[in-house]
Order: structure tokens, then sequence, then C-alpha cells
């Protein structure tokens, strides 16, 4: 096709300008047919027809919306979050043990810590302290009695036992006794109050109250009737006992008198909500709910059958709040506003405990010999967990994705639901796998047009460079030259920083920086077909220089262009993804790849798959356009076919 | 050879004057104000116009630009609005780092790239072919990040408590120091001057070998393996495409025939005959690398928490330090510039067959 073209020869016959004027009108088809022979080619379209659908179909194929947190199972997430399980390796679903361990003797308490990372259990003598998360065991306690009650201190960092006539405080860090305290009578409950100063013991009459910084007892308070609780309000300062009929509120500092609420009939059971201002009483078949600043009632609810358990389950940040109680086999959750009966749970069993998850989006109730959950929202079962032995104590993993149960000699943290994140949960506690799907949309978008704009720009400074020529096209190049010689990604950082972070500019400063790349080839395209035959035929005809140049001489210099163009596709989509990663591209909660790898980066030792997802969808999306790329070189270039 | 060295050099005097002009403009187009960028809740409208006064950003623009080209022509780079140091001493600090980081992810891309390459050219169309040119397309379309953070959890947590373990950041262990060969040496080096023994002795293996430090090079080597290989996969796969299709294409040739229907040993042909003539290419390639692996750097710091060039560019934009950010795009984009002249020359030098215009 090319003639040996040395100088314009204007006596050559009409009809040899006249063949080589335009490319033969087979020329798209074939370069079509001879890319479809390309296996790398055909493997690259695939792929980004694959994308192209995933892009155009993501609201159905995604399963939630990609902006939503999941507020329904956010305890859910946190686990997910947490766990480095990756989907696709196996996870463990509702009902399967997280972490087993089994004691020698049956245990009695079971106790997690406060932040949750150690759990320990007592039985006999012995108390022994695991990892929640591994299952390890990191210490055991010896006593010479048996232990009749454990707690944990607020920091995780203090054991507090009560065995025979003794308190013990065991240190966490250096797994021996720090200090001994003498306990006339013993202690069946010990509790620290919330930041760790303070603790109570209590035996059935007398409740002690305890200085942890001087180590020495503060108060004593001398019960008439058997104490049914006995619990500290949630800044430390105030203590609320139960006995007989009436429940007292003592001041912590100096053990005095502070309010009682009396009762027609002996109180079953007292608690606090979370924020102390309100207390929740049970007798016979009431409950009673208090203000703790007028020490007035507030609500009285009745029900057709006895009550017992009385608990709340609230959750502040979501608006929620109930009270529970159980009546027999049945588990019954009253708003604790109106009063109203919202759900009734049948347990079936006598039921001895029911609690609240964290966020109240779930609750518990447990017999004797099963424990079921149930979802808040439908007051559907959830999960029955059914055992041979006798269940000693349960409780809620902070996370509010698994109980802690223990039962005889085993101790079991059991994960609660089945919910599947085909790629986990966030950290924002939103679906990854819906946000992987939507970042192709965005991946896509940023692919086409950074390089859509890159060659316009590019080829039309270009083609006017070779085409001009002269000083024109020194100053072109040489401003060319001087973008060249910066680092690419350091160009548009600087860039996107002048511009300011977002997306938009984060595309427009790739566009620039890709600029001379395209300039380049269509220069060079242009000095190639500049002066040949029909070019200069059509120069003598007196066409117009810029129909010259866009009619005659850039589909020419074309096919060179779009190689480079799907080249870089993938080049833009890494730099985007890098600029999003650095946080000057896409802002949250946009679902951009890179975006979310650099949100999830600190969490690559712990939840390794919210990093791996993103990368991967990267590479495969780069990959389709570095294949696609390949192969058009290959086709547009029949010189390099072998 | 002397007039086409002087012909590019000619060249490169407006690019390098463009750079100092973009560096300059870029710097004093970022947005925010230094002062309050610098100070903090510090800043009163008093302290701002003594430190714009003291740092000449009171001056016009023009005068400011007049200024900064007449310092960086006498080697005064000027001094960190953040840190208040001079911009060299960062640059003995900083650019040490970078350059040990790029060097080790160019002999890794080098010392594995060339290799494969070679094999899939030799076995064309084996198995072993395909899966290299596979790896390669994969390689390059990798995200280094991605790959640094995937190394790092691999390596760094997966692998804990293996002999495989390798430590995920940080350029050596806390506690572990290596004595600046100087100071071994017994010179009379000031360290908080600028001196080119410094800047050699801040590149940590480097160091450790003259010092010979032998625990101290191991540790230092242990830190560099995952960020050379994060930095070094892209160069590696593009380094092996360019030897497989170089040296494709020279077995291909007529004097490789001859030489093989002469009878020579085939790995002679292989490696002497065809290996040097394919190696023109990848040399240009390898050349062309050294500035990307300057972006990737950015990102490679970033990950592995070593405190390079990348690393002090991107605070220092974000930062508003015009000064740092002036000099140490200033310094890449000269650097950058120079290898280009020295891989084009390299490529005349290397082959006859390139006139010398």
């Amino acid at each position: 096709m090319r003639t040996d073209s040395a100088s314009p020869q204007l006596e050559l016959p009409v009809a040899d300008v006249a063949e080589i004027t335009r490319p033969p009108k087979g020329l798209w088809r074939e370069t079509l047919e001879r890319l479809l022979r390309k296996p790398s080619a055909i493997v690259g379209l695939t792929m980004l027809g694959i994308l192209a659908l995933l892009a155009i179909f993501a609201p159905v194929i995604a399963t939630h919306d990609p902006l939503a947190v999941l507020l329904d199972i956010p305890e859910e997430g946190a686990q997910k979050r947490m766990s480095p399980c990756i989907h696709l390796l196996g996870c463990p679903g509702a009902g399967d043990d997280l972490v087993h361990t089994t004691t020698d003797a049956t245990i009695e308490i079971s106790a997690l810590s406060a932040t949750n990372s150690l759990m320990l259990a007592a039985s006999g003598n012995t108390i022994e302290v695991w990892d929640t998360e591994t299952g390890d065991s990191l210490m055991t306690l010896e006593h010479e009695l048996p232990v009749t009650a454990v707690s944990w201190s607020p920091n995780d960092q203090k054991i507090l036992s009560a065995s025979g006539d003794e308190l013990f405080v065991w240190d966490v860090n250096t797994r021996k006794v720090s200090r001994t305290l003498p306990l006339e009578g013993g202690a069946n409950l010990v509790t620290w109050n919330a930041d760790g100063t303070r603790f109570l013991s209590a035996d059935d009459h007398n409740v002690r109250l305890w200085d942890a910084t001087l180590w020495s007892q503060v108060g004593l308070i001398e019960l008439e009737d058997e104490r049914t609780a006995a619990e500290w309000n949630a800044n430390g300062t105030l203590v609320m006992i139960a006995s007989g009929s009436s429940v007292k509120l003592w001041n912590a500092f100096v053990g005095t008198e502070v309010a009682s609420l009396d009762h027609d009939a002996p109180v079953i059971s007292a608690s606090f909500n979370r924020s102390s201002n309100r207390i929740l009483t049970v007798i016979d078949n009431e409950l009673h709910l208090w203000n703790t600043a007028s020490f007035q009632e507030e609500m009285m609810i009745e029900y057709d059958g006895p009550l017992a358990n009385g608990t709340w389950n609230e959750n502040v940040s979501r608006g929620v709040g109930y009270v529970m109680a159980s009546s027999d086999g049945t588990g019954l959750v009253w708003d604790d506003k109106t009063g109203e009966l919202v759900l009734e749970l049948p347990h079936g069993e006598r039921i001895e405990a029911l609690s609240g998850s964290p966020l109240a989006t779930r609750v518990y109730t447990k017999g004797e010999y099963s424990v079921r959950v149930w979802d808040m929202s439908t007051g559907e079962e959830a999960l029955s967990i059914k055992l041979d032995t006798p269940i000693a104590n349960t409780s809620w993993l902070n996370t509010g994705g698994s109980i802690l149960i223990a039962s005889d000699n085993d101790l079991r943290i059991v994960k609660t639901t089945d919910y599947q994140y085909l790629m986990g949960v966030d950290g924002n506690v939103r679906d990854q796998f819906s946000r992987v799907i939507y970042g192709t949309r965005v991946s896509l978008m940023v692919g086409l047009t950074t390089v859509s704009l890159a060659v316009i720009l590019g080829s039309i400074s270009g083609a006017i460079a070779g085409f001009v020529g002269g000083w024109v096209d020194n100053i072109i190049m040489r401003i060319m030259d001087v973008m060249l010689a910066f680092p690419p990604l350091i160009l548009a950082i600087a860039v996107v920083t002048v511009l300011g972070p977002g997306l938009q500019n984060a595309l427009l400063a790739i566009s620039i920086v890709f600029i001379p790349a395209y300039a380049r080839v269509a220069r060079s395209g242009v000095l190639a077909v500049k002066e040949e035959d029909y070019v200069t035929a059509d120069r003598a005809l007196g066409v117009r220089p810029v129909r010259i140049l866009f009619r005659r001489i850039m589909p020419n210099a074309l096919a060179p262009l779009i190689v480079q163009a799907t080249l870089g596709i993938g080049t833009a989509i890494l730099d985007a993804a890098a600029l999003s990663f650095l946080g000057l591209g896409a802002q949250p909660p946009t679902p951009e790849w890179g975006a979310m790898l650099g949100a999830e980066r600190n969490q690559i030792f712990t939840a390794p798959h919210l990093v791996f997802y993103p990368g991967i969808a990267i590479m495969i999306t780069v990959l389709a356009f570095n294949l696609l790329g390949d192969g058009l070189r290959d086709a547009l270039d029949p010189r390099l076919d072998r | 050879m002397v007039s086409f060295l002087a012909r590019r050099l000619t060249l490169a005097i407006p690019v390098l004057l463009g750079i100092l002009f973009v560096t300059f403009a870029l710097s004093r187009l970022l947005p925010g104000d230094p002062c309050r960028s610098a100070l903090g809740e510090h800043a009163t409208d008093e302290i701002c116009d003594a430190f714009n006064e003291r740092y000449g950003l009171n001056d016009s623009i023009p005068e400011q630009f007049r200024i900064y080209i007449n310092d960086v022509l006498h080697g005064d780079l000027g001094d960190s609005i953040r840190f208040g140091r001079p911009v060299d001493e960062l640059m003995v600090e900083r650019l040490p780092v970078t350059v040990e980081l790029s060097f080790y992810a160019m002999l890794f891309a080098v010392l594995v790239g060339i290799p494969l390459g070679m094999v899939s050219a030799y076995y064309h169309n084996s198995a072993a072919d395909v899966g290299t040119m596979i790896g390669a397309n994969i390689g390059v379309s990798m995200p280094v990040f991605w790959l640094g953070l995937m190394l790092s959890y691999v390596f760094g947590v997966a692998l804990k408590d293996t002999p495989l373990w390798l430590p995920p950041s940080g350029r050596l262990t806390a506690g572990v120091s290596i004595q600046p060969f100087y100071e071994a040496w017994g010179w009379n080096v000031n360290p908080d001057t600028l001196t080119f023994s410094g800047f050699l002795a801040n590149i940590n293996t480097l160091n450790a070998v003259l010092v010979g430090d032998w625990a101290g090079l191991r540790d230092a080597l242990k830190h560099m393996i995952l960020p050379a290989i994060a930095l070094g996969t892209i160069p590696l796969a593009i380094i092996a495409r360019m030897t497989r299709s170089s040296l494709l294409e020279v077995l291909g040739m007529n004097y490789v025939r001859t030489a093989r229907a002469k009878g020579v040993r085939e790995s002679q042909v292989v490696l002497k005959h065809a290996f040097r003539n394919a190696m023109l290419p990848v040399v240009t390639i390898i050349g062309l690398s050294l500035g990307s692996l300057l972006s990737g750097a950015v990102l490679t710091e970033t990950i592995f928490g070593l405190s390079g060039v990348g690393r002090i560019l991107y605070d220092s934009i974000t930062g508003r330090d015009y000064t740092v950010v002036q000099a140490f795009t200033l310094i890449i984009a000269v650097i950058f510039v120079f290898i280009n002249l020295i891989v084009d020359t390299l490529y005349a030098y290397l082959d006859p067959r390139i006139r010398l215009e």
C-alpha cells in the first residue's frame, strides 16, 4: 500500500492516486476477523463482556444496596469483618461452634471479659482463661477451695474471684494472685463497677463494697431478706440491691441508703437499663418501671401469668427499647415506652434466662437444656440449640453474632446466624459483594472517560503538531516532553491536589497525564502519512487543511491510536484506583475499588478478604483491557503475525 | 558520539526549564495556605505575616519564580516549611530509601524477568511459554498497592512462626541500627550537614556491607524483600514480555540459522549470538521502567511504612509544603530526564545500526 514516497510526483497517473485515496471498505471487517483469531483478544473481549453485563445489571446481581448500612444485622457485620474467614473456603453457619473448649470438671460460672477478647470458666477449684478468637488456653488459676464467684475487671487486666472466706485479685498479665482479701462468710456474687475503681461482694444477706485502689472494704450493707439482685449503675456511683419486697439504691462511696422503691410483694428480679436512668422490677405477674432520677414509678405492666427474669433490651443509637420477662416457657417482650406487648416467644421449656443482643436485634431464651435465638423484628426463631447436659449459663458476645454457652465440661462459642455475605461485610457494615459489583460501573466509566478525553486532546494536539510542523510542532512536543518527565502518578497526585480531591478531578488529572502518550502516537501517525501521494493530491486540489487532516490523514493514523488507547484504559483504571486508594479520588461512600481497598487497608491483618476482592476485581478489569489491547495490536499490525 | 550527546543535552535544556516552571507553578497552585497548614492552630495573622515574609511568600509570583530559579541554579533548594529543615538534608535522608528500594525492585525484575523471557522464547508456544505470558499479563494488570498489602498479609501474618516469615513494614527491626560507615571508619563527618557519605550511609544494605555488619545486612535485606517484590512485579512482567518477543525475533534471523548450521553449540547460539542482540530493546525498557518505579514507590512506601521520596512527596503535596514538593519533583524529573538520556545514548552505542544524527 505504501509507495516509495521520496518527493511528490505530480505527474503520476490519476488512476494511481485514486486507488490509494481510501482504505478498502473491507478493512474493518478484516481487522475484526483477524482479531477474533487471537485467543488473547477473545478472552479479553469475553471478560469485558461479562464486566459490562455486571455493570449494567448491577442492581439485579447485587444482593444489597451498596451504600446501605446493614442495620438489621450490624452485629453480624462486625463478626464477619473481624474474622479472616474467606467465604469460598467455607465459613461456619448458624449453630456451628466457632470455639469449643473443655474443662476437667463441670463448669459453674463462665464470663466474657469486657472487651470479649478473653473468656473464663470456673469449675471446682480452678478458673481457666481462654482466648475467645482462637480458643487457646491462656492460664489456669488454682484455688484451694471451690470458686463461688468470679468477675472480670472492666479493663480485662484483673480477675476477681471468691473462694472460701477470701477474695482473690488475679493479675491477668502475670497470671498470679496480686492480692488476697479476707471475706467473712464468703460470697456468691462479685462484680466490678464500670470504671474498675470499686467492686462489691455479696452473700445472701450481706453486700460489701470495696475500694479497688486502696483494696479495703468501704461499706457493709446488711439485708433482712434474702438478696435477689445486686447491680452497679452505669457510672459506678450507685448500687441497686433488691431483697424482700423492696429495691434499694445505695451510695457506693459511703454505703448509705439513697432511695427505696417499695413493692407490694417480694421482688423477683430487678435491673438497671443501660444508661441507669430506669429500673425494671418484677413482682408476681407485674412489671414495674422506675425512674432513677425521681425514684417514682413510671409504668406498670400486667400479664396474665407469673413473671420472672425481668430484663432490658434496648439500643439507644437505633432508638429501640424493650423490656422482657419470661412466664414459665414463654418469653415476653414489651415496648418500654408504651407498655404494649410486642412479642411472645414460645420457647417451650421453662425459661431460666433471656437476653437481648447488644444492638437489640435479637433475643435468646435459655431453658435448662436448650437455647433459642429469636429475631426481634419478626419474632421468628432464628436458631435452636439443644444439649444433652444442663446449661450453666449463656451470654452474648458483644459482636452479637455468637453466644457463649457453658454446659457440663464444655465451653463453646456458637454462631447464631446464617447470614451469608459472599465477600463479607466492610467496616461500615455494608455488603462487600454488592460494592464490588457496583464498583464495576465506576471503574469501566473511569477507564473509558479518562482515555477518551486523553485520546481526544492528545490526538488533536499531536495531529496539529505533526501536520503543521515547524515551531508549532516544537512547542507542543516540548510541552509533552516536560509532562513526560514526571512520573505519571506523581503528576496526577499534584494535579488532583490543585483541583481538589474527588472522582471527577481524578479523572481529569489522569487524562491530563496521559495526553502526551497519545499526542506522540498521533503525531508519528500523521508524519508517516503526511507525505503520501493522496495527501499531496488533496493539497494540490486546494482541499482545506483541516479537512485534509481529519478526513485523509487521521483515519490512517487511527490504528496505533486505538491500540494505545485500549492498552491505556488498563493503566488509567490502575492509576485512578491508586489515587482513590490514597484518598484523592473517589470519595466515600462511592463504591470504587481503590477507595474500598484504601478504607480497609488497616484491616489487612484481621480481615484480608476485604482487601482481597476489590484488588482482584481491579486486576481482572485491567487484564481484560490489556488482553484486548494485545490482540488489537497484533490484528492491526500484520507484521507481528506469527 | 560527542555531537549526539551534545545535541541530546541541548534538547534537554528546554525540558529542564519546563520542569522548573511546572514544579514552581504546581506548588503555587496548590490550594490552601502554607502557613496555616504548617502551624495549625498556632497561626495568627501576625505570625503568618512573619512566616510569609521569612519564606518569601509575600513577593510577587514572577519575583518568586526568579528567586526560585536563581536559588536552584546555585544549588539552594530552600527550607522545608513543615520540617523547618533544609530540603537537601531531607533529600539525604529520603532519597537513599527510594534508591535502595528501586535498586532491589529492579534487580528482582531483571534477575527473574530476563530468564523467564528467555525460557519463554526458546520454548515458544510450550506450556512454559503460555504460563509465563499469562503470568506476565496478570503481573502488569496488578495494582501495586494491592500486591503489597497481600504480600504483607501472606508473609507477615499467615506465615508467622514459619521460617518464611518476613517483616511487613519498616526498614529495620526496632532496636537494630547499623553504624554509619563513616563513623566506623573514623571519618570526621558532621552528620547534620549534607554529605555524600550521609547519603551512602542511609542506604542500609550498602552501609552494612561497608561496615561488615552481617546481622544488620540480613535484617535490612529481610525488610527489603517484600517491598522490592511488590514494586518489581510490573517491571518484571514487562521485561519478561520484552525479552521474549525480542529474543523470538532474533532467533528467527538468518545469522542464528547460520550459526546453528556451522555446528555451534545450542547454548552458545542462544546465549552468545542471539541473546546479546536481543537485549537491546530490553535495556531500553529497563531504563524506561525506572521512571515508573518512582510512581510505584509512592504506593509501595505508603504500604510498607518506608519514609522515602514517594512518601514525602505525597505528604508534602497534601501538607502544602511548597519547597519540598518543588525540590523533590524537580529532582525526580531531572533524574528521569537523565535516565532517558543515558538509555538513548546506551542504545545508540550498543546498536551500530542507529546512526547518531
